[in-house]
């Protein structure tokens, strides 16, 4: 049956423009020959300001828009992605000519389902950069007055609405709208020989970032830290006691577990070989969801790219590694339920396996029970991100961290990173917190970057390496 | 082209400088990992428009190069404050860069299916390649604006690359990635890579606990791309200079003799281009000069803005505005002479982890190797200047990498932790 006959019998009444000519494109793939084919649509509306102590721009404005069609034929998938305004027959032509090889890609199929998503936002979203840019000069204004010995200081604040449209020869016929949007300010201070240099950023899916945030908030963190550092002190590298804070720990989960936990690289990776086993201690559990209840949480992918509703992802329960992430191929390769975790930055751009939100789950201590416990180490606050290999070595920098002897929190440190290897640092966890915060960020894969969200408690290390 | 003619003729009927940057590319890739395969044909078109109207400056772009951005870039315009920096430039003369135009790749099927056939070869044993990629196609690139400037520049690319390990029935090896690149087909040597990936893959095949951590280091030329160039990038623009965000100052004695030179303009570079982002010719800048920072790079703006030479760095896509970039930078300095007990640095992590204003920076050396063998991972530490003062010289490999075009680099002073 095609596209066309299965939404017909779906009784959805007439097809946009968009949609007739997708399944014309769709249809024409399957009479090539394809035994799958989609099509997604992507329109993403953005806006980039940026105020600075020398300048003030609009440094992005404008709309990207495109499709991608993709088709799968022996074995091989064929893509044909493109700018212009609509497809038709001759894509198909092109993504089957893309499909030339011969392969072994498999795809879960799914059921026909038609569902029009909309994330709706609490504050509306900008319209007139003017407007944004009145903000940020105050905002910019607000920190030199009160840090005098910032130099250089940049706010941003940039939004973007995304329109997306996916059907497939199985019958999906989705679209979803939803945006993002962010502020940031980075800053740099000098007094005397010392520089200091700190970020702070809140990002939502709730609307205006301007609004949906206290701004004095991210003022308030950002001279936390370019102070610390202003008087922080290197570290002497070596082994030590470590708690990292939800930040950290968030993106700990992310670098260093979830990429890992990820079906293209756990088929190659450490974690593919672990299912089953434990791997820590039983309090410890790692998730990746779709939505979480949290403005930061923009990672919200309530249908992947391609066309699968996310469902929450249990990497470790109880310490064990129960799950991997996937996409359709992957899924339908390894035998799993796909996950709703195919996705692609935009039309450009081919579907990979990515998380969405990944987290610590809360345990039952108290940070200061945490502290407690620690005798010679470090407090880590905050990250300046982190990368990570499917040996299972990952790395990351210390933007905000301090030195804690005998359980008290004392000097700050400056310069800092934390490495080491995943599935010894799991095991490795001695205690979990009830905290729990979700923090926003962007993750590259695949020279594609696309937003997640992470989070966590307080988590304490027993040993991890510090430089 | 007719619609880069109207776009500048509607800003211009405004009372408005205008400038449109207009891209048009066609390409196609090959990827390959164990559970998936696919090829993809890429095509997009798109335009950036930049006006400034009575010193302030506005810009929009799309997929369409319609009249709308028009109206979206005065209404940016109008966000920005006046400054007289804000500028278009006036035109100069720009040479094309020989060979940087192969016709083949206008279909590069063939030559694509080729590298990764030949990637793939080099499966068996212990060497897992992880994934394989081959790319390939075509791109114009115009600069219009109403001060005159009216450039385009047709130019190929290509490349191939590949992911692999050392994969033991109990152990797996860190991941290694090479690739090499080009303007022409023929310049892709995919058995130069595949042998240096092959090597390493058997280097790290067993790797033991640096113990000694009191050592210089050794960076290849990769690990000098993925280190040394976005951290060297940063500090040198004009922009970081004059916003207090480098941690250099034009005058600055930074190295042992240590010479850098941005070459935009390297043949067979898949980067090299003829002109800058705004339209204007590319040259070489002697960026550090026998060890002193001379010369920050610079576009129209910031050489504006800040009093300097404009270097003619611009860079950017259709989708921004012009931002300041290194394009190769080709290093050279003394000779290395004996490594010692150096430990050679192939591959780090973390690199965007770094704070770039300050210069400092906490890696992970992930493929990393001393004369007995593979090492595990471990954290090397320091900052900018301590990278280019501990610099005591090159090895005679030079070869270009990425974005840098170098020797390995000896270096002592940067901190390890194991």
């Amino acid at each position: 049956m095609s596209l066309e006959n299965i939404i017909n019998a779906l009784n959805l009444g007439p097809l946009s423009l968009l949609r007739r000519r997708a399944v014309e494109s769709i249809d024409e793939a399957m009479r090539l020959g394809a035994s799958f084919a989609d099509l997604r649509y992507f329109r993403a509306r953005t806006m980039a300001v940026s105020s600075t102590e020398s300048r003030e721009v609009v440094n992005n404005y404008g709309v990207s828009e495109g499709h991608a069609l993709r088709v799968l034929v022996n074995g091989s998938w064929g893509y044909y992605t493109t700018s212009e305004s609509s497809v038709g027959a001759g894509a198909a032509r092109e993504a089957f000519k893309s499909a030339s090889g011969q392969g072994n890609v498999r795809v879960y199929e799914l059921r026909p389902l038609r569902d029009k998503v909309e994330v709706k936002v609490r504050r509306p979203l900008a319209e007139d950069p003017a407007e944004v840019m009145r903000e940020l000069r105050r905002i910019r204004e607000q920190v030199r007055a009160q840090e005098p010995r910032v130099k250089s200081i940049t706010v941003n604040y940039s939004q973007v609405e995304y329109d997306k449209g996916y059907w497939s020869s199985d019958g999906r016929d989705l679209e979803l709208r939803y945006s993002i949007s962010r502020v940031s300010l980075t800053a740099v201070a000098r007094e005397g020989d010392v520089v200091a240099s700190a970020y702070a950023s809140k990002s939502t899916y709730l609307g205006y970032a301007l609004e949906v945030f206290d701004v004095n908030e991210l003022i308030d963190l950002l001279l936390r830290r370019l102070r610390s550092q202003l008087k922080g002190v290197t570290v002497r590298p070596g082994q030590y006691q470590v708690v990292l804070s939800p930040d950290v720990s968030g993106v700990f989960v992310h670098e260093a577990l979830g990429h890992l936990a990820e079906a293209d690289i756990a088929v190659d990776g450490i974690l593919g070989k672990l299912r089953g086993r434990r791997v820590a201690a039983d309090f410890v559990n790692v998730s990746d969801s779709p939505q979480l209840d949290d403005p930061m949480a923009i990672g919200i992918t309530p249908y992947d790219d391609e066309g699968v509703r996310g469902r929450e992802v249990k990497i470790i329960e109880g310490g064990v590694m129960r799950e991997l992430m996937n996409d359709r191929s992957y899924a339908a390769s390894l035998g799993e339920e796909p996950t709703g975790n195919g996705r692609a930055e935009d039309f450009r751009s081919s579907v990979v396996v990515r998380m969405r939100n990944t987290y610590f789950k809360p345990g039952d201590m108290s940070l200061e029970e945490l502290l407690e416990g620690v005798k010679d180490g470090f407090l880590m606050e905050s990250v300046m991100g982190g990368q990570t290999s499917n040996d299972g070595t990952f790395q990351f920098g210390i933007q905000e961290g301090y030195r804690v002897v005998n359980g008290e929190v004392r000097e700050p440190i400056r310069g800092a990173g934390i490495a080491g290897y995943t599935i010894e640092t799991i095991g490795n966890i001695d205690g979990v917190s009830r905290d729990f915060k979700v923090w926003p960020g962007v993750c590259g894969k695949a020279g594609q970057s696309v937003f997640v969200g992470t989070g966590g408690p307080y988590v304490r290390v027993s040993k991890m390496k510090v430089g | 082209m007719e619609a880069i003619s109207r776009l500048l003729g509607e800003a211009s009927a405004s009372g408005a400088q205008a400038e449109v940057i207009y891209v048009r590319s066609r390409s196609v890739e090959l990827s390959w990992e164990k559970m998936k395969q696919y090829g993809m044909t890429y095509v997009e078109e798109g335009c950036g428009l930049r006006v400034v109207k009575d010193g302030r400056v506005g810009f929009a772009y799309s997929n369409r190069c319609s009249g709308d951005l028009v109206k979206m870039a005065l209404s940016a315009a109008k966000a920005s404050e006046p400054d007289s920096a804000n500028s278009l430039p006036a035109p100069e003369p720009v040479q094309p860069i020989e060979g940087s135009y192969d016709s083949s790749l206008e279909e590069p099927w063939e030559a694509l299916r080729g590298f990764m056939e030949a990637v793939l070869s080099y499966r068996g044993g212990h060497l897992n390649i992880i994934s394989a990629r081959a790319w390939g196609g075509t791109a114009l690139v115009s600069v219009a604006s109403t001060e005159g400037v009216d450039v385009s520049s047709s130019a190929s690319f290509v490349g191939a690359a590949a992911t692999g390990n050392y994969m033991g029935e109990s152990y797996v090896g860190p991941e290694i990635y090479e690739y090499g690149d080009s303007r022409a087909a023929r310049g892709v040597k995919v058995d130069d890579f595949m042998r240096e990936l092959s090597r390493k893959a058997e280097l790290t095949g067993k790797r033991e606990q640096l113990k000694r951590t009191d050592r210089p280091v050794a960076l290849t030329p990769k690990a000098i791309n993925e280190l040394l160039f976005p951290l060297l990038n940063h500090a040198v623009s004009l922009e970081s200079v004059y916003r207090s965000r480098s941690p250099l100052k034009p005058g600055d004695f930074v190295g042992n003799r240590v010479t850098v030179i941005d070459n935009p303009r390297l043949p067979e570079g898949a980067w090299s281009r003829p002109f800058d982002g705004e339209g204007l010719p590319t040259r070489e800048v002697a960026v550090i000069d026998a060890g002193t920072f001379r010369t920050p790079l610079s576009n129209t703006f910031w050489a504006n803005k800040a009093g300097g030479v404009n270097t003619h760095s611009s860079w950017r896509t259709f989708m921004t505005l012009p931002a300041i970039s290194a394009t190769y930078l080709v290093i050279d300095a003394q000779g290395a002479g004996d490594l010692g007990d150096a430990v050679f640095v192939d591959q780090v992590q973390g690199v965007h982890t770094s704070n770039f204003d300050t210069g400092e920076f906490a890696v992970n050396a992930a493929i990393a190797w001393d004369g007995d063998g593979g090492l595990r991972e471990f954290v090397l530490s320091g900052d900018l200047k301590q990278l280019l003062g501990g610099l005591v010289g090159l090895v005679p490999d030079r070869r270009r990498y990425g974005r840098v075009v170098s020797g390995t680099a000896l270096v002592q002073g940067l901190r390890i932790s194991s």
